[in-house]
């Protein structure tokens, strides 16, 4: 890649570029971007520093099994709307990765310090800036729109693939310059460090995204339906920009010069050029000065700004919980420090969030996909066709708290930890149940009361020793899985830990447990008293392992 | 007077690396100790131990006369500990983070907020006890941990590094601070890189090498054994093998070997 972007030299040296600087800036800028997690890369990397290797490969391997699931929108007949559908995804992923992939090369401050101080001309400064991130979309780009242009070639014949590729670099023109004023945007109104915390938040948003598209698309491939969509058939098309890009391709290719097809293709060419344009003149220089000014401001400046967040209890339903379900101080101090954190800490948020997305996907999938079977008037659950997707919510809320457990002991300052050690604590077992106590209210509770809520609104009564039995059993599950596997305090193991532990052993019990529970509820559904009975004992173990968890001893706690 | 701390043959080692080889001290009451030596001596795992949070080492250490391995708990609440501006969970505010550390030495409520406010005012940080920490520069954590190893209002005040990131204001805070609470009759140990600052504020200097401890007494007595140098001076002496003596010179001769930049 490299090798090709120094090919014209005589013409970067015709600008005044220094071939020498440039090669050695953009060498040492890709082995970085090698080393560095980035976008969805964070959310997979085993975390700490110089552990990254192979991100590159990563993304692009990434990108290209993204690009193959834009294929079924090749079973389209009419060539416009599998244009434009097509288009707007591969629009719309791209942007994705730009956004979370790239805020390192766009935010990269340190060129400020490391290179601007030494004797490199600005020419030779701003062609490596500019052909480092031309590499690096490049990188996402191809993988990408391959699978895509071989479809083209096969069911369009070569012309019909050649003419794809500058559609596919106008989009990207267009894209590019759109992130660019979506950051713009978020730099105008936010704070830097509000900045990644929204990065995170979309990168979050965009894996959960990733993993469930995955899991959904492949379904949706009802050819018969597929098939007869056209989208040209309506007015509201016009407002994607994609159509225009669809049209363009379509008057190349059938050579045919209808009005509505030159107006597309004119909008086609105008709109990146024109955005490339306000990017340069207008969005590129605020954007440099606003990064320089971000370097230059001291941290300690920026207070004005700063969030004041109440302290001493803590409010609402964490408030409530932590003053009706904790025995002491410390144990209620450490449940509200362990339900800020798992809220706060980006590391928490970035391994377990787009999980909870996934699963909260899947079940909406699952309601989704039976649609059709579905009753929602019907006198009961069974015969509703709601029983499997209940059953899923009900237990994916165990799931989903034994990955918060699991993640909770993980992250980059886990050498803060030595807040547990120095102060006179007989047994960390009140510590691990106060964080286990704080996941439940955090992970576990809101599903009870969502999937709750619903269940008696829609089956009234009747579905309540299910409720009971389903979330009792998970209520059980999730505190032996505490009290048997967890023994790392939260927030005191190197993110590098997280994959070498047993995480093969949460599947197991997992699996073991639904395996137990799940099943015989499915057939004992009907057996209300039979439910009921078991649910009281699953209540009762349930609190009773949480009292002996209190027992944990320092000999049984281990510290990274 | 019995020593207030007390190390008799302390050994530790990771895995195959053996980090301390035979420490003994002690320390007592009122003292002020500088405890230096070059990275990697040793000084942060002699604190850690001292603090519990390493508990398998060999060898003996009492504490006000207690078996550290007997009497953990009780020996914990004696020592304040004031660790590197890192060892922080910045996405809480002051307030929040050290409502919980004292909640861990179960300090009633109302004292605890009263010293928090009293000691943030002190260091100049009333208007950041509800701001997240993570804007805030190394200086700014650096105060809040300070605050964090106050709170309990300990006998024993461990501090390693603790000017690190601090503006000179400051640092004549907690310097005058050392001074009060030695008066106090507090016994601070003190880890640091800072000799000149070193040599200021403790009573009784111990230099450790290589898991072993070079140098032991006041300043004077030093200067008796060593010659009349600057702790820095007797630093550099005792601490050889670590950067040579004549690293400047060989620097010097590096750049002069061409000087004539490269062309393109």
């Amino acid at each position: 890649m490299l090798w090709l972007v120094m090919k014209p030299e005589r013409l970067y040296r015709h600008f005044g570029v220094d071939v020498f600087h440039l090669r050695t800036i953009l060498l040492i800028k890709l082995a970085m971007d090698d080393r560095t997690a980035t976008g969805i890369n964070k959310v997979r990397s085993s975390g700490g520093k110089g552990e990254t290797k192979l991100a590159t490969a990563f993304t692009m391997v990434m990108a290209f099994i993204m690009g193959l699931t834009f294929l079924f929108m090749f079973f389209l007949d009419d060539d416009l709307s599998r244009l434009t559908l097509y288009l707007a995804s591969f629009g719309f992923m791209l942007a994705m990765f730009l956004v979370t992939d790239f805020s390192h090369i766009l935010l990269d401050t340190k060129d400020n310090y490391i290179i601007l101080p030494k004797p490199v001309s600005a020419e030779t400064f701003l062609t490596a800036r500019l052909l480092h991130i031309l590499i690096h979309i490049s990188k996402i780009l191809v993988p990408l729109a391959f699978p895509g242009f071989v479809a083209m070639w096969v069911s369009r014949g070569i012309l019909g693939a050649f003419l794809f590729i500058p559609i596919l670099i106008l989009l990207t023109v267009f894209t590019f310059a759109i992130v660019n004023a979506l950051y713009l945007f978020i730099f105008r109104l936010f704070s830097l460090r509000k900045i990644d915390s929204i990065i995170t938040s979309i990168q979050i948003g965009f894996t959960a995204l990733l993993y469930g598209s995955f899991q959904v698309l492949p379904h949706l491939l009802d050819r018969t339906v597929m098939e007869s969509i056209s989208l040209s058939d309506v007015w509201y098309v016009w407002i994607l920009p994609s159509y225009w890009f669809a049209c363009a391709w379509k008057m190349l290719y059938s050579f045919q010069f209808d009005l509505p097809l030159v107006i597309g293709a004119f909008l086609a060419v105008l709109l990146p050029v024109a955005s490339f344009w306000v990017m340069v003149r207008y969005l590129a220089p605020s954007f440099l000065s606003k990064l320089s000014m971000m370097t230059a401001t001291n941290r300690s400046e920026d207070s004005g700004k700063r969030k004041i967040i109440r302290a001493g209890s803590s409010g609402g339903v964490m408030g409530l919980f932590g003053r009706v379900w904790t025995r002491n101080n410390i144990e209620r101090q450490f449940f509200f420090f362990v339900g800020r954190m798992v809220v706060r800490n980006r590391d928490f948020r970035l391994k377990v969030y787009p999980m909870i997305g996934y699963m909260l996907v899947l079940v909406g999938f699952m309601v989704f996909k039976n649609w059709d079977e579905i009753n929602f008037h019907a006198a009961d659950i069974q015969t509703s066709g709601l029983t499997m997707p209940f059953l899923w919510a009900m237990y994916l809320s165990g799931f989903m708290c034994i990955t918060a457990l699991y993640q909770l002991p993980y992250t980059e300052q886990y050498n803060a930890a030595w807040v547990y050690f120095t102060p006179p604590i007989e047994r960390p077992g009140i510590l691990l149940r106060a964080s286990l106590k704080a996941c439940i209210v955090r992970f576990f509770f809101p599903f009870v009361v969502v999937v709750s809520t619903l269940g008696l609104f829609a089956f009234g009564v009747k579905i309540l020793p299910n409720l009971l039995f389903g979330f009792g059993a998970v209520l059980l599950g999730v505190i032996l899985y505490a009290w048997m596997l967890l023994d790392k305090l939260p927030f005191s193991f190197p993110l590098k830990k997280a994959n070498e532990d047993n995480f093969s052993i949460r599947n197991m019990f997992i699996i073991l447990f639904t395996v137990i529970f799940a099943v015989p509820q499915y057939f004992l559904f009907e057996y209300d008293w039979v439910l009921l009975g078991i649910s009281v004992l699953l209540i009762a173990g349930a609190l009773y392992a949480l009292h002996i968890m209190r027992g944990v001893g320092w000999n049984d706690v281990k510290w990274g | 007077m019995d020593p207030l701390i007390s190390i008799r043959n302390l050994h530790k080692s990771f895995g195959a690396k053996h980090v301390l080889k035979g420490i003994d001290l002690d320390v007592y009451p009122g003292q002020v100790i500088g405890y230096i030596g070059p990275n990697g001596a040793g000084k942060t795992t002699t604190v850690k131990i001292i603090c519990g949070l390493i508990s398998d080492f060999k060898g003996e250490i009492h504490i006000k006369g207690k078996d550290i391995r007997k009497d953990i708990l009780s020996i914990k609440q004696l020592i304040g500990y004031i660790p590197e501006t890192n060892d922080l969970y910045d996405v809480l505010t002051p307030s929040e983070f050290l409502t919980f550390i004292g909640a861990l030495y179960k300090i009633p409520a109302d004292l605890l907020t009263a010293r928090i406010e009293r000691i943030f005012g002190a260091l100049g940080m009333s208007g950041h006890l509800d701001q997240r920490m993570d804007s805030f520069s190394k200086g700014m954590k650096q105060k809040v941990l300070i605050a964090s190893g106050l709170l309990h209002n300990p006998e024993i005040i461990i501090l390693d590094e603790p000017l690190s990131g601090l503006d000179a204001n400051s640092v004549l805070v907690v310097k005058d601070l050392i001074h009060r609470l030695a008066k106090d009759g507090k016994t601070i140990f003190y880890c640091s890189h800072m000799m000149d600052v070193v040599e200021k504020v403790s009573d009784k200097i111990v230099l450790i090498n290589d898991g072993v401890v070079v140098a032991n007494g006041t300043l004077s007595d030093l200067r008796m054994q060593l010659g009349d140098k600057s702790l820095e001076q007797m630093f550099a002496s005792l601490t050889t093998g670590h950067i040579s003596s004549n690293a400047a010179i060989s620097i010097m001769d590096a750049l002069h070997l061409d000087s004539s930049p490269r062309h393109d």
